[in-house]
Order: C-alpha cells, then structure tokens, then sequence
C-alpha cells in the first residue's frame, strides 16, 4: 500500500474574472504562469469550462487551451477541470483530447462535472433534468473510446453504427476525476466508481471536508479499487512576502470577483442587489474575511504554511491554486516565486512517529 | 453590565430574528451561531440589532472569529 507524501503537490487553476469586450492579451497570464508552472516542478494546470458570464468567461472549452499548453510546456500535466459532460457529446471529448494527449506525449487528464446553471445548458436543453445520468454515462463511454474500443449510436439515418475514435491517445488509459463540489454522496459515488476528486473549500470548513474525504476513501476501498485516489483541492492563492501587506493587496480586488461570482454563492445575485449599500459592503467584506482567514491560501509562506498542512491532515493530495481572481499580472507573477517556495515547503513541525 | 444582563439582551434580539431553528431558550454559550441557523446574511442582520442595542459593532475580522454565543458575549463584556 502506498504512503502519502508528506507535502501536498501544487497545481495551477483559473477562473478569470474577465468582461466579455475585445482586449488584447487576455490569455497573457495563463501562458506565463503555466510556463512559470511547468518549469517549476507544479503538477497541473487545470483548466475550466465556464459560459457567458465573467466568471471564468474567457474559458468557454477546456480543451482548446489544452492545445495551447501542449505546445508551451514540456512536463507539467494538462488537466480539464472541469468538462461539464452533458455540454458534450463523448465522443467530441474523446476526439478532442485525444489529440491534445498526442500533441503534448500523454500529458491529459480529466475532471468531469455534472454542471448545475440552468444557463449553460442552453447548448443541451434536452439534457439538463438528466444530468447526473448523463455525466456518469458519458464518462464510461469516453473512458471505452479512450482505450480504442467502439461507440455505438445513431447516423444520420436513424441506423445504429459503431465508430471508432482516430487519433488514438498516447495513455492507454485516461485518469479520470469528478467534480465533487456539493453533498457527501457525490464523493462517495466517485470512492465507489474509482475515481480521483477535485473539490473546493468554498463555504465548508476544513473539518466538513475531512469528512467528505474520509467517506470517499471508505466507498473507494469497499468497492476494491486499487490506492487511495488522488484528492485536489482547489484554493484561492496569492503569496507574497508580508502577511499584513499581501491581505491589504487582495482585498479590493478579491471583494470585486466576490461580487462578480455572487450568483454562486449561497446568496444568490438578485438577492445581494437589493441589499443596502452598507449591507452589500459589510457583506462583502465578511465574505472577504472569511475566505480571507479559513478557506483561501493567502499571506506570507510562513503564515500559509499551516492551511496547507491542514488541508493535507484533512486529505488533500494537490492543492490547485486559483491565482486570476483579480490582482495584476506582474504581481501575480512575483507571487508566483512565493509559492513556489511554498511549493517546496515541508511542515514545520512534522508529528512523531511512533 | 454583567454577564448575565448581557446574555438576557441577546436573548430578547434573538427571539426577533425570523431565521432562528431552535428554542432561544435553549440557546447556551456553547452554541454555535450555525447551529442557531444565521447564514452569512443573517448574522449580519442580528449583528445590526446587536449594534442599535450597545452601539458596538466588530470589526469584520473578529466577527468571523466568532463562532460561539460566547465569543459575542466575550467580545461585548470587553467592549461595554
């Protein structure tokens, strides 16, 4: 059986709060610090899905910025996070990342998600009630193509046809995740299908996630799969040399892309529009301070030094740092060099061992 | 003011509130203002019900610190 290593691996991921107006350099960031990632011994650059809203906008395919990564990096693993799978048919996704696995020599990974904004599935109307079905099964038949074995479904005369998917990946198999941001059952459901995991803290504590991890684990094992799986944990990150000044650096821009993602928070966007003026600040600034102090990784190294270890006392096997929440792109570059001492960090204290 | 005046105030402000899910009375100072049922809107809406009684209202960065009916009551005895 193995051990868990002493230090969670590091990862990036993005979310970029951007307008939808014409600019130039809008993907700057994620080419810069993705190679800054590679060269640095980071494990992954996630990338999401997100659809017609600021939030995350610029990312409407994983896997087109896949492609850009598998030509810019050499080592690091590319990794949809996620493919909201009812937006897709299986077999695009096959195809496409079977591709992105060629060009980059077997570098994919990828983290599949239900999806859950009644908007998005404007692109697939007709599978939204089915969501969750439809994820599950399409996960099966991506994984079946993967390995090169058929699909079979409907041509265009209503026959029923086996295809196969050209090119074939370079992995003979596709490491799969879920996306496992809701109830305990999802991770469970993941434990029990042998899949890895990519949660967020967002409004739970590090104890509430302990949990989640631990059921996890437990239906992984019950269901016989080998290993524990791998746990990724993404968390809002900016690291710089002072505590006092980096909390002073993110607050404004972390108060703006809080109240751009309102409408996922618990609090939904219509309610947080109608609330006063005081209200609506005093709320963002203790949404700020909550994050702030118990779910992202902000501050000095040494002062994150601990999240880190708690998320990894809790579980977690990778954390993957949302760094485009906001700050400028020189400034979270130079942040980048702070984390990745963090990166390279051990706890400070490592418990004795009997 | 003493502790336990503190503590009937509270009590008087928490029976206002709609969002409560449990018997004010049975409210101890091990309570969990989660267990109570504020959510982050909530809590600031008894915090302001908190203020128009003892003119005090936390800074932000303590108030997410408080966790307990006790660490209100703590940081108001310390405050008044």
């Amino acid at each position: 059986m193995s051990s868990r290593a002493t230090w969670p691996s590091f990862s990036l991921l993005y979310f970029a709060n951007a307008p939808a107006e014409a600019e130039i350099g809008k993907f700057d960031l994620f080419r810069a610090s993705s190679r800054f990632a590679d060269e640095h011994d980071f494990e992954a650059v996630w990338i999401p899905e997100r659809h017609f809203h600021a939030f995350g906008g610029i990312f409407p395919n994983p896997s087109l910025m896949a492609v850009v990564l598998a030509e810019s990096t050499r080592r690091i693993r590319i990794r949809a996070g996620s493919v909201v799978m009812p937006l897709h048919h299986p077999v695009r996704v096959a195809e496409e990342w079977a591709v992105v696995d060629n060009l980059s020599q077997g570098r994919v990974d990828i983290a599949f998600a239900v999806g859950w904004n009644p908007n998005d599935f404007i692109i697939a109307p007709e599978r939204y009630k089915g969501r969750h079905r439809v994820t599950m099964e399409g996960i099966e038949a991506v994984r079946r193509m993967w390995r090169g074995e058929t699909f079979e479904g409907e041509n265009g005369e209503g026959q029923r046809v086996k295809i196969k998917v050209h090119p074939l990946p370079l992995q003979p198999e596709l490491n799969v995740w879920l996306t496992c941001s809701g109830g305990v059952a999802r991770f469970r459901e993941a434990g029990a299908a042998g899949f890895n995991i990519i949660t967020a803290l967002l409004f739970q504590k590090i104890d509430d996630l302990r949990e989640k991890i631990a059921a996890y684990r437990e239906a992984r094992a019950q269901a016989g799969h080998d290993g524990p799986g791998q746990v990724t944990l993404m968390l809002h990150a900016y690291v710089g040399t002072d505590e006092a000044r980096v909390k002073e650096a993110v607050r404004a821009p972390f108060k703006r892309y809080l109240e751009s993602s309102a409408d996922l928070w618990q609090v939904g966007e219509a309610r947080l529009m109608d609330l006063s003026e005081r209200k609506k600040a005093d709320m963002l600034e203790f949404a700020f301070e909550r994050y702030y102090q118990q779910t992202a990784l902000m501050g000095s190294v040494e002062s994150c030094r601990s999240m880190v270890a708690a998320v990894h006392a809790a579980g977690v096997d990778e954390v993957a740092c949302l760094i485009d929440f906001g700050l400028p792109f020189d400034q979270i570059m130079e942040g980048m060099h702070h984390l990745d001492v963090l990166r390279r960090a051990q706890p400070s204290s490592q418990p004795s061992t009997p | 003011m003493t502790k336990e005046a503190i503590t009937d105030e509270l009590r008087g402000l928490l029976r206002n509130q709609k969002q409560i899910k449990v018997d004010v009375d049975a409210i101890t100072l091990d309570t969990r203002f989660d267990q109570i049922g504020f959510d982050s809107l909530s809590i600031l809406d008894f915090m302001y019900d908190v203020e128009g009684r003892f003119d005090v209202f936390p800074e932000m960065s303590e108030l997410v610190k408080m966790e307990k009916v006790r660490d209100l009551i703590e940081y108001l005895e310390a405050q008044i």
